[in-house]
């Protein structure tokens, strides 16, 4: 029995060092407690381009101009009521302009439609108001709008309106999708101040071309310190001045190839800010490991004015 | 899942109904993992219970409840280094295939599902018909000792006690 003693001694040994110095418990650790953080959108409202309102209480001949130079030409006529009652002065006529990414980015108004990149010239929010209630245009009639642009193209950007889809402003061109018969020329025209078009439809308004296809690379954000559930994700692409977000920590569809700047903003529950800057090309769809560091207000203006 | 395990039983049943008198055993185990703390149970055969080589092939199974959730199918080789009149005490290495169910819960960095295990270990063994076992297992890949322990009936070896009523039992059980 002697020779089992020895036997017993070495499988007590080896059991012995296997389980104290070789074992591992990886597979039911823990997961690390990731950064958690609030949505941005408060911060982001509180730097976002204020919505002008102009009390129009007379006739005239315009137009109304917007603090960044957009010029608005319309006539009270055009103007119903949602039962389709004319109106009478006075009435108010709001305006949101955002012509820089940043402002995009502030007011999260992604230049995308239906998933296909826009290349863009600005974005504005035209809206008119009888007594709070809000106004539609007259089928037939259209109000007049030029956006300020020091090197417009001839015959080239087409005039997009937004709509809601699943709490998202999507663009089109199709004014008959939006049940609005188009009379008037989609192409927006050049003059000395910039672009000018008028307007068949009221809400948000976009001077756009189609720059992307349905095919082409998806951005997926993922973190391993950073909970990335309240992080805003934005890319900008400067070749087509186009801004877009990302949903569920996913972005797309980009053309392959394209020069991207990668923003993602979030703040703690401090309040304190949070950032992450990437520059990268996209050739192909990728996962992007993002970590997060914090920042001051001032100097995430700046990044956001240096897209 | 299932028809896997119901074509490992046909297979391990068919083949112990061939006349494998002493040459094949079927038994079933329970398991536990101490690294992840999870309980399971396997079932397997063995071919060549009683030559000092034997080859298992087996099945073992944790347990949805567990914190790893997984079934691994495979074979292995036991060498019996040391046997008395009433058991065995062998050495073994399995390889086998690796299905980790509850693999994206973990926090392991490179965790997958589909998987290939070695793992090396020391047993022992009865040497009655019915005969317990239990084993000692260590797994290279993930790092993690198991100990699994059950019971194997060998075909053709119908004594009680482990004594054989037949001429070709009597090699049950062996001690030479």
């Amino acid at each position: 029995m002697k020779i089992f003693q020895n036997y017993f001694v070495i499988t007590f040994a080896l059991i012995s060092g296997l389980t104290l110095f070789s074992c591992s418990k990886d597979r039911i650790e823990e997961r690390d407690e990731l950064n958690d953080y609030q949505s941005p959108n408060a911060y982001l409202d509180s730097k976002k381009q204020p919505e002008q309102d102009f009390l129009i209480d007379t006739n005239g001949t315009g137009p109304i101009v917007g603090n960044q130079g957009t010029l608005i030409w319309g006539s009270k006529n055009c103007l119903k009521l949602p039962n389709g009652d004319t109106i009478a002065f006075p009435f108010n006529v709001k305006l949101v302009e955002l012509y820089t990414p940043k402002d995009m980015i502030y007011y999260r108004m992604p230049t995308v439609s239906s998933n296909r990149i826009l290349e863009t010239e600005g974005e504005i929010r035209l809206r008119a108001f009888k007594d709070g209630t809000e106004l539609s245009l007259r089928p037939g009639c259209a109000y007049k709008v030029t956006m300020p642009n020091s090197i417009p193209q001839v015959d080239y950007m087409r005039v997009f309106y937004g709509f809601e889809n699943s709490n998202i402003i999507d663009w089109t061109d199709d004014l008959g999708s939006l049940g609005v018969t188009q009379f008037e020329n989609p192409i927006w025209g050049v003059d000395t101040i910039g672009y000018t078009a008028m307007i068949e439809r009221l809400g948000w308004i976009n001077c756009d071309r189609l720059a992307g296809t349905t095919s082409g690379a998806t951005v997926t954000f993922t973190s391993e310190v950073d909970d990335l559930t309240n992080v805003a994700i934005f890319a900008y692409l400067p070749a087509t001045k186009t801004v877009m977000q990302a949903y569920n920590q996913s972005l797309g569809i980009l053309p392959n190839g394209t020069l991207t700047k990668i923003v993602a903003i979030a703040q703690d529950a401090s309040g304190n800010l949070f950032s992450y800057y990437n520059e990268l090309t996209i050739n192909n769809s990728q996962s992007i490991n993002i970590t997060l560091s914090q920042i001051s207000d001032s100097d995430l203006t700046a990044v956001l004015d240096g897209l | 899942m299932n028809r896997i395990l119901f074509a490992v039983f046909l297979l391990l049943y068919g083949a112990a109904t061939e006349s494998l008198a002493q040459n094949f055993g079927l038994g079933a185990s329970g398991l536990y993992n101490f690294q992840t703390e999870s309980v399971g149970a396997g079932i397997r055969g063995v071919v060549f219970p009683n030559k000092v080589i034997s080859i298992s092939p087996q099945v073992s199974y944790f347990f949805p409840f567990n914190k790893v959730h997984e079934i691994t199918g495979g074979l292995s080789l036991e060498a019996k280094f040391a046997r008395t009149r009433s058991f065995n005490i062998y050495g073994l290495a399995h390889g086998g295939y690796n299905r980790w169910i509850s693999y994206n819960a973990s926090a392991l960095h490179d965790a997958q599902p589909n998987n290939w295990n070695f793992e090396g270990g020391i047993g022992i063994s009865g040497q009655k018909c019915l005969r317990f076992f239990a084993e000692y297992r260590y797994n290279l890949k993930f790092r993690e000792t198991h100990l699994n322990a059950g019971l194997i009936y060998i075909f053709g070896c119908k004594g009680r006690s482990g004594k054989s009523k037949s001429k070709k039992a009597d090699d049950c059980p062996v001690y030479r």
